[in-house]
């Protein structure tokens, strides 16, 4: 097999913990968004970007379903789906790790829940001119943008996680990200770091796309070290502070190295190093590359080109026309799936969009075909109208039914006369005649009875709730 | 708007003085803003640069040397400039200056904050338009910095500043100057603003644009004395004062820079010989012109240069000067009237006009002040600075050194004198701060790779921050320690003298305390010292010793009983009395008088329950035994201590 540049995992076992209302009987990677599951996107954006072959981890649980619905999706990728244990507590590095075995170079990382437009040929450039060890993808925070209509379920005020990103503008180089919760009233910087770069941006509304390129060696790392269980929350933050380390220079690799040598001969097996700086070994080439090179990547002091530093992280901003967003709370999976229709092009690279699939029993004269989208073998019957909906597959909606901005997964039954707006209608759940709902979420196999009033509520079987 | 902007005539008031004894003794019979710079006085730069600008309305503020300034400016005429001179004698401060300038009410619209020493080819008018248009969104904006990048050159301490500004609007945010490994930002404002630059590229040119509300508020703030003070005090207290600073950043071509103390005067020096600052150049000088050479060189008129002399890049050479044979120069500005004598060496130096350098002479960084002289086979090294007239004899050495020729202590030549700071203990000035023993000529180039490494070394025990503090330990007394003792000597021989207060003095004293961030334990500390050495009346000396005793003794006890309030206010808890008793034993040690009558302090504090009989007895057991003669003095009030104690004991029984 030929090595690849990079290899790509999609990291698609998350519970979906923000978003427990439609995520209790679903996993979160095969929600539909537009009448795809939701790891799709990233998906297709690998397979448009030159991917062949991609590495998917799901949960155990899900794994066939998983691979069963993405064969139905068209896609040309080589799919790898590997399965996580669904009851022990697997953070994203925990993920990496277990398919490290399987990982022969540098890797590009992506979680199931991005959804976006980017440019991955300029991230991947980016990451490839520093020969950075790891590339970080941040975008500027777009929640104005769901502000129209409210979140189906009880009013709650989300508290969104906010990080703190500092990039030296002048290089990219990332040089801090910690969470806002980690300090208490005061940042503390250090100085030497300020003069080291001269300029730092600090940054407190970019989120973390969750996509990164990384380095084999850190995947090593990871594999050392057990103790690390998430990318974003443990390996990254000690990445970016592991630039300021004082073994951070490439003379002192070098000058190591003889030492290294001698006590690994004697030592091999006993040792078990548990540091960065034992993994990363800048190769021969792009040693005397750099050596011999004149590019220098900052200007105003005469240190060597990075200041010799061989352990570099690096932040991409997008551009600001490429949209991005993380599916990861209600609110941003209803916002994505009100805007999915209009952003189809810019979001899949203009892919054929089968909005109202072929083998459909649509008898409504009002469904607006430019707002709504059909799954298969779903029956709209006569004297419906809706409006900015996607009903999924296998669905029945009754005649004299109004719906309008929800989102309808699939096997649902909407009995006569009902009127549903800004809802999500999970799995299997049924809807007797005359209900009317407004800004309720419905989980799975739920069934609501005759003519009940319901708005802004969680509706489900409280036992189903109970097992997350 | 714009049309209105058109009309108004722009002001730029120009500080002349430095407030600081940066450039002594060179400056001790001129200005410092007529020191030559380039073989042309400062002053001349500065008008120059306003007039290049567009600036129409000049005002001076002289307070030294005042005469000199204005009878320089009306020899001379600057087109386009209209300049009046302000006069207040006995400022001592920027915010003196500022404060006077409001008293007076002169300033009615914008300005520009100029020095008197400054070299600029700014166009300021569209750094006053943008101030302007901040204003009108931001009402609060008094100020807009002019800032130049500077990459990451090395700095000196008083240079070395980490802003953290709005990258959207430009709007200062956070300002840092001191010697702490970090930087801290309030968190609060990291999560008000989306995006936020904190920069240590930057090189505060001490230029800036000031409202009409700038005057005011430095006579609300009486403690702010200089622009940085004045940027702090805003930055700290923005919600009382709710005024904000702004930042302007020049361009890469765009030339700003204030002389202010040596290494910069030196800077500035090889920026103009390099034409950075051009159209300020040498050869651009309409009054005397000098013609330009390759590897810029300058010279002027009716120069004899001997054929062997060697001139070998970035130097200038002033009308009538003569080079002998083999001689050697290199960066270096040679005045007018100058005779240098054969197979001399000149590297890096600086001679003002009428030197004379006999033959076989080194000169390698060093000053030479107006019509000194060097005798033969001399070598003036290593940032030495030579005051005007000083004649050094024939194969002297001299090496980081400050001549004058006026008399002091030590001698070093026929005229040649070691320049001793006669107000040293003033620290109004900044002279601790920016002393020119620590700023030699071209000496900053410290080598810091070491703090670098420490900095490194820290970075894997990240959590403690602890090592600032240890950092501060090491250090003998913070200048900003030195400052607000004598800040506090200042209050309290006021308040003693026009008997103020003492509510007031120590409301004195605590705004002194945050200006210049000292700990409590060190404002006990101060406070106490600080009462206890406060200068006795002079006809003391006069008196005999028994009769000199008496009177101190009798000062001192007034003294005390009338600051009592403060030391009340002080010396509250157990700590602030070891502090104090900390205090009573350094001024028992230095002061001979006072450690006469030391016991008696400490009757009168333990009487007016100031200390506490434990404290005392605590600090007793462990005084060292340099204070031998303050034991035995003390012993017997420390026995009569333990007895009452004893008694008190036997009563309760």
């Amino acid at each position: 097999m030929v090595l690849l540049e990079y290899q790509a995992v999609v990291l698609a076992g998350g519970k979906g913990s923000r978003m427990t209302e439609i995520t209790a009987r679903k996993a979160k990677c095969l929600l539909p968004v537009g009448n795809y599951p939701m790891v799709w996107y990233s998906l297709q954006m690998l397979e448009h970007f030159g991917f062949q072959e991609v590495i998917v981890v799901v949960q155990e649980a899900v794994k066939s379903e998983t691979e069963a619905i993405l064969e139905d999706c068209g896609l040309k990728l080589r799919l790898d789906v590997f399965g996580i244990p669904v009851n022990e507590d697997w953070g994203t590095a925990d993920s990496l790790r277990h398919i490290a075995d399987f990982i022969k170079s540098d890797v590009l990382v992506i979680s199931c829940d991005l959804i976006t437009s980017i440019d991955l040929h300029a991230v991947l450039n980016a990451h490839r001119k520093y020969n950075a060890t790891l590339t970080a993808v941040f975008f500027p925070s777009q929640e104005e943008n769901f502000a129209s209509l409210p979140t189906p379920g009880p009013k709650s005020k989300s508290k969104t996680e906010q990080d703190i990103v500092g990039i030296s503008n002048s290089t990219s180089r990332l040089l801090l990200l910690a969470s806002v919760s980690d300090y208490e009233e005061v940042l503390p910087m250090r100085k030497d770091i300020i003069k080291k770069h001269g300029r730092i941006g600090l940054h407190s509304t970019l989120l973390d796309a969750h996509l990164y390129i990384m380095k084999k060696c850190l995947l090593d790392f990871l594999v050392q070290n057990k103790s690390i269980s998430t990318v974003k929350g443990e390996l990254l933050p000690h990445i970016v502070k592991k630039q300021f380390s004082a073994q951070n220079s490439l003379s002192v690799e070098s000058k190591n190295k003889d030492q290294m040598e001698v006590i690994r001969d004697s030592s091999e097996k006993e040792k078990e190093s548990k540091d960065i700086f034992d993994f990363i070994h800048p190769d021969e080439l792009s040693q005397k590359i750099q050596a011999m090179s004149t590019f220098n990547d900052h200007f105003g002091d005469s240190k060597p080109v990075y200041h010799n530093d061989i352990l570099r992280c690096y932040a991409y901003i997008p551009p600001s026309d490429q949209y991005a967003v993380r599916v990861n709370t209600l609110s941003q999976y209803c916002s994505i799936n009100r805007q999915i229709i209009s952003r189809w092009n810019e979001l899949t690279n203009k892919k054929e969009m089968k909005l109202i699939s072929a083998n459909n029993e649509i008898l409504s004269t009002q469904l607006d075909e430019f707002t709504c989208a059909v799954g298969s073998y779903s029956k709209v019957s006569e004297k419906t109208s809706i409006k900015t909906t996607l009903i999924g597959s296998k669905c029945k909606i009754n005649p004299k039914t109004r719906i309008t901005d929800s989102i309808i997964m699939n096997n649902v039954t909407i009995g006569e006369g009902c009127v549903i707006s800004n809802c999500v209608i999970g799995d299997d759940a049924v809807l007797e005649d005359g209900c009317q709902l407004k800004d309720c979420v419905v989980g799975s196999q739920h069934v609501i009875h005759k003519n009940a009033k319901h708005s802004n509520q969680s509706l489900m079987d409280i036992d189903r709730l109970m097992e997350i | 708007m714009s049309g209105d902007l058109m009309k108004a005539t722009t002001v730029a008031v120009v500080i002349t003085d430095t407030f600081n004894k940066n450039f002594a003794p060179v400056c001790s019979d001129i200005a410092p803003c007529l020191m030559p710079l380039v073989n042309r006085p400062l002053l001349d730069y500065t008008l120059e640069s306003l007039s290049f600008a567009g600036i129409q309305e000049v005002i001076l503020f002289c307070s030294t040397f005042a005469d000199q300034i204005k009878q320089h400016v009306k020899n001379k005429s600057w087109p386009g400039l209209s300049i009046s001179t302000v006069i207040s004698e006995g400022c001592y401060s920027l915010g003196n200056a500022m404060r006077d300038l409001d008293a007076k009410g002169i300033i009615k619209s914008d300005f520009l904050l100029f020095t008197g020493a400054a070299v600029s080819n700014v166009k300021f008018q569209k750094i006053l338009n943008k101030h302007k248009y901040i204003q009108s969104v931001d009402k609060g904006a008094v100020m807009t910095l002019i800032l130049k990048e500077a990459g990451k050159r090395r700095k000196t301490n008083a240079e070395n500043v980490i802003l953290a500004i709005d990258s959207k609007t430009g709007r200062v945010l956070c300002q840092d100057k001191s010697t702490t490994k970090r930087f801290n930002i309030p968190l609060e404002i990291v999560l008000q603003y989306p995006s936020i630059d904190i920069r240590n590229d930057l090189l505060d040119t001490n230029i800036c644009v000031c409202s009409a509300a700038v005057p005011p508020l430095f006579s609300d703030n009486f403690d702010f004395q200089t622009l940085d003070d004045f940027v702090r005090g805003l930055l700290i207290n923005e919600e009382i004062l709710a005024s904000s600073v702004y930042s302007h950043v020049l361009l890469g071509d765009e030339y700003t820079a204030c002389v202010n103390s040596w290494s910069s005067y030196q800077q500035v020096s090889a920026d103009v010989i390099n034409r950075w600052v051009h159209p300020q150049v040498p050869d651009n000088n309409v009054q005397a012109p000098y013609t330009y050479r390759r590897n810029n060189i300058y010279l002027q008129q009716n120069i004899s240069l001997s054929k062997d002399c060697k001139l070998l890049q970035d130097t200038i050479i002033g009308a009538g000067s003569q080079i002998g044979n083999n001689t050697v120069i290199k960066n270096s500005v040679i005045g007018c009237q100058c005779k240098i004598g054969s197979n001399v060496t000149i590297k890096n130096s600086f001679l003002f006009d009428g030197c004379i350098v006999k033959d076989n002479c080194t000169i390698s960084y060093a000053v030479l002040g107006s019509v000194s002289q060097v005798g033969e086979s001399s070598s003036v090294l290593d940032g030495c600075i030579l005051g005007p007239h000083v004649v050094l004899d024939s194969k002297t050495c001299v090496k980081s050194m400050l001549l004058q020729a006026s008399e002091s202590k030590d001698k070093v030549g026929s005229q040649a004198y070691i320049y001793e700071n006669k107000d040293a203990d003033d620290s109004d000035s900044d002279y601790e701060e920016d002393s020119p023993n620590e700023e030699y000529l071209g000496l900053c180039l410290s080598d810091d790779d070491n703090e670098e490494k420490d900095g490194v070394a820290g970075s894997e025990s990240d959590t403690s921050l602890s090592d600032d503090e240890d950092h501060h330990a090491q250090t003998p007394l913070p200048d900003d320690t030195n400052l607000f003792y004598s800040e506090v000597v200042d209050s309290l021989v006021r308040g003693f003298e026009d008997k103020l207060l003492c509510d007031n003095l120590i409301l004195e004293i605590n705004s002194s305390r945050y200006a210049y961030n000292v700990s409590v334990g060190e404002v006990n500390f101060h406070v106490v010292r600080a009462l206890l050495t406060l200068p006795e009346n002079e006809d003391l000396e006069k008196l005999e010793n028994v009769q000199k005793l008496g009177k101190y003794l009798q000062q001192l006890k007034s003294r005390l009983i009338y600051f009592l309030p403060i030391l009340k206010n002080y010396v509250r808890n157990e700590d602030a009395q070891a502090d104090c008793l900390q205090a009573i034993e350094e001024v028992a040690s230095s002061n001979e008088l006072f450690g006469k009558v030391a016991v008696k302090v400490f009757v009168f504090l333990y009487e007016k329950d100031i200390l506490a009989e434990e404290e005392i007895m605590k600090w007793y057991h462990n005084l060292s035994d340099e204070s031998e003669s303050l034991k035995k003095q003390l012993m017997p009030f420390i026995k009569w201590m333990q007895e009452a104690e004893e008694e008190s004991d036997s009563d309760s029984e």
